[in-house]
């Protein structure tokens, strides 16, 4: 990886264990990766910063990931920034609804720490072509 | 022959009978015989009167044969 | 006294007595032909039925005229006497048509005499009967007087000897009026009382005008023969006895200075031409319509058939007798010569000239037949014509109320002495005069002016009552004052200045220059004057007026008596209260007798028992009965007053002849009548229509019957009119009413009972009708009935689905008898009406109910469904709910379980991964039994969670076209390591191009990983494992769709194998076929369940061949994407 263009990722998950695993696996990948624990927090801290992706949890408290998602898509300069979502898989028609809202992709809960990496590397080798 | 008394049959020669028998007794035709002369001996106009009454009482026995043996 | 004085004066001497013996036995000899006739005819053996004797009868036609007159006559005037006798042979060729027509009129409307077949044919005018009466009693009188003048001169000629010398002295002087005996001292008057006496005896012992007199006319037949046999012998006796026959005669005269112009007529104006024909019109008109022949040709007829023989055996009668008159005369002037007054007796005086006793005396009994005859028969046809025409006529306007039948015969004879007595008057009065001898041709003009109403009466129809009166009034008050005047002033009675310059001296009205006519014979003038007068009157006033309806009917009756008609009577009348038969009976046999009222009655009916008939007759023949009595008083009293008796009687019972509502009556009027009549009709037949669309365009039963009443009201005239119907409780109530009291309206709620007529009428379902409300035997009814005022009423059933339902009823209070037979028929069809119109409005009603109930039943059963749908709906709701709880579990399950486990296998990578820094090889191998065991806890977490979803049916599957071979490339990816891992060989055996499958690419992923992990598992290391895919092309195993093409996907491992006795419960939950193999194994036990689930729900079927120590193949089938043809989609 260019050392001059480390790709940011922001993350956005409120369970802390699972944000900070995040974290952990992405840095040691050499990603850049920024985390916040709510919608909130990750639509002022986009005023500041300018991640090349956004994960996304979906079950976040208050406003919910698709909300987010939404409302990131508004502003124009991330209207092409690729957002994966993080789904549990749970409920019918998650991964529709995701999709729906304006993510690119979405991954299911758990992660497989050892795959994980990759798969953000294809989406962002994708998005960057 | 029978076809003439055919004829007869029909109801309207008492018409012509009448009034042929009318005719006869009156003037003008008396006058021929109302006139001074004999026939076989007799006065014309008496022989005349007698003969034609008792030929019109023929006349009125074959018609009323005549029409009681109506077909 | 002068020697004609002396000639009259009755004288008892032996020759007087003697001839007096020898005339009255021969009268009783006559009498007792009389008397036999009628016994034969009582016992059914008439000698009188026979043509010869009919046409004897007829020749009553010769009188002492015939006998003694026309030798007179020929001694004057030549041949002209002969034209008498050839009239009737001329009119006797007609007889075939006129006389049998009127014979068939005079028969079937028991004619009695010619003033009756006048009358009756102008409408039974009696003012036309009584002057056709009094014109011929005075045009007969004179000619009673001739024969008796005859009778009574001849008798003295035979008793008076010293009368016979020197017969020239009985010169017949004109004579003034006759003035001088007593009656009672004249031959003339006692011979008058015989004659009546015989009259009466032969003429009036029954009063039944209209039946024969079969004595009388068998003994004119016998008076026929003797006068013929009488006159044929003294004929013969001259011809041949005095004479050399014929034509010794006839030459001797022809050689005759004097007599020889006798041969010849038109030589004087006493026998011109001129007269010569008028005598033969006078004499064709006067052998039918003098009364006497047209009493003896038409009312004694016995059958119409004689008419045939009759028509040429008159003529041959009058032929014969008239052959020797000539042969007489013309001897009696060779003989004796002298003045034609005497000639008149030449049948006599050359008898007793050459001393012939018994000839004269059969000369004598021959004329005394001739002038009996006439007289006997003209004086009881005068006096019937008398007793009906002027009499009963009178006695009605008088309203005489006595008992009839007993006065009317003695009636009739008293009228046949009276006529002969008026005969005798005239005689008497007149005496010898010159009107006497000339009276013959006279009263023949006076029979002729009836001639053009009788001849119109029989062909023109058009022909009225006031013409006939205008005709006959004309005629005879033309003759009268061309004929009559004259004679009276012949006979010295009026100043001659009348006939030589006209009544005060107009000379325009000279009785025999009428008009100043001149050139015409006496005669000859007078016809011409009264008869065309007559004629031109006749057709005139015929014309110009009209006719009644009872003129036109009775014209119709005469002029189309041949006609076949179905039906004379019209039945547009009828007698509103028609008497009861035994009150019929009574009045009938006040002019009949009881006897005769009775057997009509029996006659009529067919039988002796018709008391009771009456209430069975319909109008029509109520019309009848009334007829043949009105015919049989009519037999006794003549046809004009019966009419008047018969209207009377029925105005005395408070009955009209009215018109009623014919509807369905025949249009037997014509033309000319029925305008009315149409008009009547349409509005009747208007009647039906109307109620039948009252009917039809309401369904309100109350309405239907209001307007069914208001019609009856309206259109007939009814005062009370009422439907009652039958209630739910069996009462019989009025429902709608018209002109009821209101307390008869309360009272009249009933049951329907017997004793009522409403009841009955509702019982027994007829119609009733009584026609006289105060003969009914309902006490019950009368009472209500009378107390109302009613005086008929009708009631007619109602019936509706041939069940009564009630009765409509209509009453009148103006009259019995108010409805007619046509009415009631109409009555019953409105009824019917009625019984539709509410028989509708009823199952309308039941139907109206009935769809109430239906509604009802709906709503009720609305509002359950309702129930149970908002039941439902919260049932649902309850699902729905527990449906949402459910799922929100499942999803707070998921992810409440697997958030730990992320942490924990992540965490536990991450630091296996040296992350977080470097570890030694025995921290890494705890870490990894760490996260070996995480990642066995969560693969079990994740089979219980899809297995729960599964259950409950949460677990969501897209099925669509799918690239198999992508699925399995992504699957074989993540697997190889675990391939690698273990140091298995992995094949992988499939077609070039695999179509598409209808699956879902994740649980597709899941099923493979589940089989290739499971193969995985349960092979030991270098293990072969393959995967095979392709379309399965064999016979498809059961539980899959025949009609559809699968995918065969095969895993196979020669692994462990299974026991052939676990295979069953390979698919169970839990199970791991061996307790230890999980230990060795891991597994959750769930996969081959989710798996087989996760292929079912591809529609797909799983299948595993194995043996135990040498390996398994799992073979699930996935349906092949199809096209829409049946053809495999292709992927390219």
């Amino acid at each position: 990886m260019d050392e001059k263009n480390r790709p940011l990722i922001l993350v956005i998950e409120d369970n802390d264990d699972n944000r900070r695993l995040v974290i952990k696996v992405l840095g040691s990948r050499d990603y850049e990766v920024v985390g916040v624990t709510d919608g909130r927090q990750a639509l002022a801290r986009l005023d500041s910063i300018r991640p090349d992706l956004i994960l996304m949890d979906i079950n976040l408290p208050d406003m919910d990931g698709y909300e987010v998602t939404r409302q990131i898509r508004r502003q124009k300069d991330f209207a092409q920034l690729p957002i994966v979502a993080l789904t549990a898989h749970a409920m019918v028609g998650d991964e529709e609804k995701s999709l729906a809202a304006g993510c690119n992709a979405y991954i299911t809960k758990p992660i497989n720490v050892r795959t994980f990496p990759q798969t953000i590397a294809a989406i962002l080798k994708e998005h960057r072509s | 022959m029978k076809k003439a008394i055919h004829i007869l049959y029909k109801k309207e020669w008492w018409v012509i009978f009448f009034i042929l028998g009318f005719f006869l007794i009156n003037y003008p035709i008396i006058h021929i015989f109302n006139k001074d002369f004999m026939i076989f001996g007799y006065p014309a106009f008496y022989l005349y009167l007698m003969l034609g009454w008792f030929g019109s009482i023929i006349v009125i026995v074959i018609y009323a044969w005549l029409s009681s043996h109506r077909p | 006294m002068s020697l004609r004085e002396r000639e009259r004066i009755i004288d008892f001497n032996p020759r007087y007595l003697l001839i007096a013996g020898i005339s009255v036995s021969y009268l009783l000899f006559l009498f007792a032909v009389a008397y036999y006739a009628d016994l034969r005819k009582l016992r059914g053996k008439s000698l009188v039925d026979n043509p010869y004797i009919y046409a004897l009868t007829l020749a009553v036609y010769c009188s002492s005229w015939t006998f003694y007159g026309s030798v007179g006559e020929v001694t004057n005037t030549g041949f002209k006497f002969i034209t008498i006798y050839i009239g009737p042979t001329l009119t006797a060729f007609a007889w075939g048509f006129i006389l049998r027509k009127m014979i068939r009129i005079s028969k079937e409307n028991h004619i009695t005499s010619i003033a009756d077949f006048i009358s009756s044919r102008y409408g039974k005018c009696s003012y036309l009967g009584a002057l056709v009466t009094i014109f011929a009693i005075i045009g007969i009188m004179p000619y009673i007087a001739l024969q008796l003048k005859s009778i009574s001169s001849t008798f003295e000629l035979l008793t008076h000897p010293e009368l016979r010398p020197g017969l020239q002295t009985l010169a017949a002087i004109p004579d003034a009026s006759y003035q001088g005996h007593p009656f009672y001292l004249e031959t003339a008057f006692y011979i008058s009382l015989v004659l009546a006496l015989f009259g009466a005896l032969f003429g009036a012992r029954h009063l039944d005008a209209s039946e024969k007199h079969e004595g009388m006319a068998a003994a004119i037949a016998t008076e026929s023969i003797i006068k013929l046999i009488a006159f044929f012998a003294v004929g013969l006796f001259v011809t041949y006895g005095l004479f050399g026959g014929f034509k010794d005669i006839l030459s001797r005269i022809a050689h005759h200075e004097i007599y020889r112009e006798l041969l010849l007529i038109n030589t004087s104006a006493a026998n011109s031409y001129q007269s010569w024909f008028t005598t033969i019109i006078l004499s064709m008109a006067a052998i039918m319509f003098l009364p006497r022949q047209f009493h003896m040709a038409v009312i004694e007829n016995q059958r119409e058939e004689h008419i045939n023989k009759a028509m040429y055996l008159l003529p041959l009668y009058l032929f014969l007798i008239n052959l020797f008159v000539i042969p007489i005369a013309f001897g009696g002037l060779l003989e004796i010569g002298g003045p034609s007054s005497i000639a008149d007796n030449y049948v006599l005086t050359l008898p007793l000239l050459h001393s012939q006793q018994s000839l004269s005396v059969l000369a004598f009994i021959g004329g005394l037949s001739a002038a009996t005859g006439m007289v006997v028969v003209s004086s009881v046809t005068l006096s019937t014509m008398l007793l009906n025409n002027l009499i009963m006529p009178l006695l009605l306007i008088l309203k005489v109320k006595a008992d009839l039948s007993f006065w009317l015969i003695h009636l009739k004879r008293l009228g046949i002495l009276l006529i002969i007595l008026l005969g005798y008057l005239f005689f008497r009065i007149i005496g010898d005069s010159y009107m006497l001898v000339n009276m013959g041709l006279i009263s023949f003009s006076a029979a002729i002016q009836t001639a053009p109403a009788i001849i119109g009466g029989l062909y023109w129809k058009k022909g009225t009552r006031h013409g006939a009166i205008a005709g006959l009034t004309f005629g005879f008050n033309f003759w009268f004052y061309t004929m009559m005047i004259p004679s009276f002033v012949y006979s010295g009675w009026l100043p001659g200045s009348i006939l030589t310059k006209g009544p005060l001296g107009l000379w325009w009205l000279n009785p025999i220059e009428l008009f100043g006519l001149t050139g015409f014979d006496f005669y000859s003038h007078s016809l011409f004057w009264s008869l065309s007068s007559n004629i031109m009157a006749y057709l005139a006033v015929s014309l110009i007026g009209s006719q009644d309806e009872i003129g036109r009917r009775q014209a119709e009756r005469f002029v189309d008596v041949f006609k076949p008609t179905i039906d004379r009577f019209v039945q547009e009348k009828r007698y509103a209260n028609f008497p009861a038969l035994s009150e019929l009976e009574k009045m009938m046999a006040r002019f009949i007798g009881k006897r005769k009222a009775h057997t009509t009655l029996v006659n009529f009916f067919a039988t002796s028992d018709y008391t009771d008939k009456l209430a069975q007759m319909n109008d029509q023949q109520r019309m009848q009965l009334a007829a043949e009595v009105e015919k049989s008083i009519a037999g006794a009293v003549g046809s004009s007053a019966a009419r008047i008796i018969c209207d009377t009687y029925m105005k005395a019972l408070g009955s009209e002849m009215e018109n009623v509502f014919d509807i369905f009556g025949k249009i037997s009027l014509s033309l000319e009548a029925s305008q009315e009549e149409l008009q009547q009709r349409i509005k009747e037949l208007s009647v039906l229509y109307e109620a039948s669309r009252m009917v039809a365009s309401s369904l309100d039963p109350k309405q239907v019957m209001n307007d069914i009443l208001d019609l009856l009201v309206d259109k007939f005239r009814i005062d009370n009119c009422s439907v009652r119907l039958l209630d739910r409780d069996g009462m019989l109530r009025i429902k709608a009413q018209r002109g009821l009291r209101p307390e008869f309206v309360k009272n009249s709620e009933r049951q329907p009972s017997m004793e009522c007529y409403s009841g009955e009428c509702f019982l027994t379902g007829k119609v009733i009708h009584v026609s006289d409300a105060e003969k009914i035997d309902k006490p019950v009814s009368t009472n209500l009935m009378t107390g109302q005022g009613i005086k008929s009423f009708v009631q007619a059933p109602i019936f509706s689905e041939k069940e009564i339902i009630g009765v409509l009823s209509a009453s009148s209070m103006k009259e019995k008898g108010y409805f007619s037979d046509k009415f009631i028929e109409l009555f019953k069809t409105l009824a019917q009406q009625l019984g539709v119109a509410i028989g509708t409005a009823r199952l309308y009603d039941q139907l109206a109910r009935f769809n109430k109930q239906l509604e009802i039943k709906v709503a009720e059963r609305t509002i359950a469904l309702e129930l149970k749908s908002i039941e439902l709906g919260q049932a649902n709701t309850e699902l729905k709910e527990l449906d949402r709880l459910k799922s929100e579990f499942l999803a707070n399950m998921s992810h409440e379980l697997r958030t730990p486990m992320n942490s924990i296998i992540g965490y536990t990578q991450l630091l296996i991964d040296g992350i977080d820094g470097p570890i030694n090889e025995e921290q890494k191998k705890s870490l990894e039994t760490v996260e070996r065991n995480a990642t066995n806890l969560l693969a079990l977490i994740n089979d219980i969670l899809d297995l729960s979803k599964i259950e409950a049916g949460k677990m969501t599957i897209s099925l669509a076209p799918i690239s198999f071979e992508t699925v399995l490339d992504e699957t074989l990816t993540t697997l190889f390591p675990l391939f690698e891992h273990k140091q298995q060989h992995f094949s992988l055996k499939k077609e070039e191009s695999l179509p598409e499958v209808i699956g879902d690419p994740e649980k597709l992923r899941q099923i493979l990983i589940n089989l290739l992990n499971n193969a995985i598992k349960f092979t030991d290391t270098a293990g072969e494992i393959s995967l095979t895919a392709e379309v399965f092309r064999g016979a498809l195993p059961p539980g899959l769709d025949p009609e559809k093409h699968y995918l065969a996907v095969a895993v196979k491992d020669n692994g462990i194998g299974i026991k052939t006795e676990d295979l069953e419960r390979l698919f169970g939950e839990f199970i791991q076929l061996d307790a230890s193999s999980s230990r060795k194994y891991g597994g959750t036990g769930l996969g081959l369940s989710i798996t087989k689930r996760l292929v079912e729900m591809h529609h797909g079927i799983i299948q595993v061949d194995s043996r135990y120590g040498e390996g398994s193949t799992f073979t699930f089938f996935l349906p092949l994407a199809e096209e829409e043809e049946g053809e495999m989609k292709k992927v390219s």
